[in-house]
């Protein structure tokens, strides 16, 4: 009796360490993107494959109960398959960019298990590696040198990246040569303008600098002239002369302070300009794109 | 940063200064209206001069009449006062009626004359021409040379009640302000 106790839980053991999960993986992606099957990287996985993707295409957030608004499609697909869980991958690649979305669900409770979106750019030949990544992390054999490939490209933390252009350092060199922050963040156009529109304004403020020390120069040479005269017809032209370079001190005075008081204010706000269009971390710009949500069944 | 606003503060400091125009000529009618000096006025030039004990001091005496003057100035009698501790006269040479020089006058060189009495200079010009009644504004009476005796400041002014302008028919012509000169002997 007790030999056939031990012998059947042998044979149960041995029955249920070999009873692997079976999944049915759903892949909505472009076949040329990857070449190699998913099943080649998870040999001990029965996978089984399904090309009608239509009924996952929905957005999964649109749904009011994104958990468990699949449950009746994913239990009658688990009972037709015949599997425990169904993997749904949908992959869109626009030029630098590469989004992945990966969804688990279970057949018995036809609910969402695990959900993955990964959002990157420059990611070259990437596909494959993050998909291995994210069905690895879900039947928790993921293969170093798979974290190691994306490591070679990606950086894990956000927050650690260290960046070697930031908007303090635009600011700064905006801020030391006006346009040289807007340059550095590649923002041509505006750098240009700045560095046009102060050169201008440097130039004028030079000018008018110049300007006024030559009539003050000229203001005193001629009222000397005018103070030295005993003639009238001298002191009439040195008077004449004289006030005319008084005026035109005054004015190249006023021309002076309102060029740099507007040079100098086109200089801060080159430098405040230069720190909003400064380099930000990559998250930022891929927030700027339009952000392609699949079209409702 | 610090740099920037250095440039801009040292800028502003350095050329936000408005000079006065406050230039002055005693010969000017214009300069001594603003001064509250009205034609005609006897005047000095330079108003001002400083020089050395081993210097000679030149002074010119002027009758100052309006742009738009037409007065038949013919004649005038100056009495001129200054320290004579301190200046000693030298020389005196003529003018001449209306701009010109010493050298170009010849032709209105007037009838002059003078007598000095201790600090007390009294010049007499009187012009026989009876083609240049018409005068300009300005009209030099004489040039005076002083020579410096000590150091010191002297004040050579004139004294109205006892100066007199007349037209060329001898009637008089009122003076309405006069300009002292200062010399500033070293």
């Amino acid at each position: 009796m007790n030999f056939f106790l031990i012998l059947f839980t042998i044979l149960e053991l041995a029955s249920a360490k070999t009873d692997s999960p079976s999944i049915l993986i759903l892949n909505q992606y472009d076949k040329n993107l990857i070449d190699t099957k998913i099943s080649s990287h998870f040999p001990n996985k029965k996978f089984v494959n399904s090309e009608n993707t239509d009924p996952f295409l929905s957005s999964l957030d649109s749904l009011s109960n994104p958990a468990s608004g699949r449950m009746n499609l994913v239990r009658d697909l688990g009972s037709e398959f015949d599997v425990d869980y169904i993997l749904f991958h949908q992959i869109e690649d626009d030029s630098n960019r590469f989004l992945l979305e990966g969804q688990m669900f279970n057949t018995r409770s036809g609910g969402l298990i695990k959900r993955r979106m990964v959002d990157i750019t420059n990611y070259y030949k990437g596909h494959m590696n993050e998909l291995k990544l994210w069905i690895g992390d879900v039947f928790r054999e993921v293969d170093k040198e798979w974290i190691d490939h994306r490591k070679l490209v990606l950086y894990n933390e956000p927050s650690e990246i260290i960046q070697d252009k930031t908007p303090e350092g635009a600011m700064a060199r905006s801020l030391l040569l006006p346009g040289w922050g807007q340059f550095y963040s590649d923002a041509y156009n505006s750098g240009l303008v700045f560095s046009g529109l102060e050169s201008i304004l440097l130039t004028s403020v030079l000018v008018s600098y110049l300007s006024y020390n030559k009539s003050v120069k000229e203001f005193k040479n001629y009222s000397k002239l005018y103070e030295e005269s005993s003639e009238q017809v001298e002191f009439d032209k040195y008077r004449a002369l004289s006030n005319s370079e008084w005026e035109k001190h005054k004015q190249y005075n006023s021309a002076l302070i309102y060029t740099s008081i507007a040079s100098g204010s086109l200089w801060l706000i080159n430098g405040i300009h230069a720190y909003i269009v400064g380099p930000r971390p990559k998250k930022d710009i891929i927030q700027k794109w339009d952000v392609t949500i699949p079209t409702k069944n | 940063m610090r740099l920037f606003f250095s440039f801009f503060i040292l800028l502003f400091i350095s050329n936000c200064t408005i000079y006065e125009n406050n230039i002055d000529n005693p010969n000017d009618n214009e300069a001594n209206e603003e001064l509250g000096v009205f034609p005609p006025s006897l005047v000095f030039f330079p108003k001002q001069q400083t020089k050395t004990t081993s210097d000679t001091i030149r002074l010119g005496a002027y009758v100052v009449f309006s742009d738009t003057s037409i007065i038949s100035f013919s004649g005038a009698h100056l009495n001129i006062k200054y320290d004579n501790n301190l200046l000693e006269l030298d020389s005196l040479a003529p003018g001449w009626i209306g701009p010109g020089s010493l050298t170009d006058s010849n032709k209105t060189t007037p009838l002059f004359t003078y007598v000095e009495n201790q600090g007390v200079l009294d010049l007499y010009a009187y012009y026989l021409s009876t083609a240049d009644i018409s005068i300009d504004s300005l009209t030099h009476i004489a040039e005076i040379w002083f020579k410096p005796k000590s150091a010191g400041t002297s004040v050579v002014s004139y004294d109205t009640s006892k100066c007199e302008l007349i037209k060329f028919d001898e009637t008089m012509i009122s003076i309405r302000g006069t300009r002292e000169a200062s010399i500033v002997v070293r």
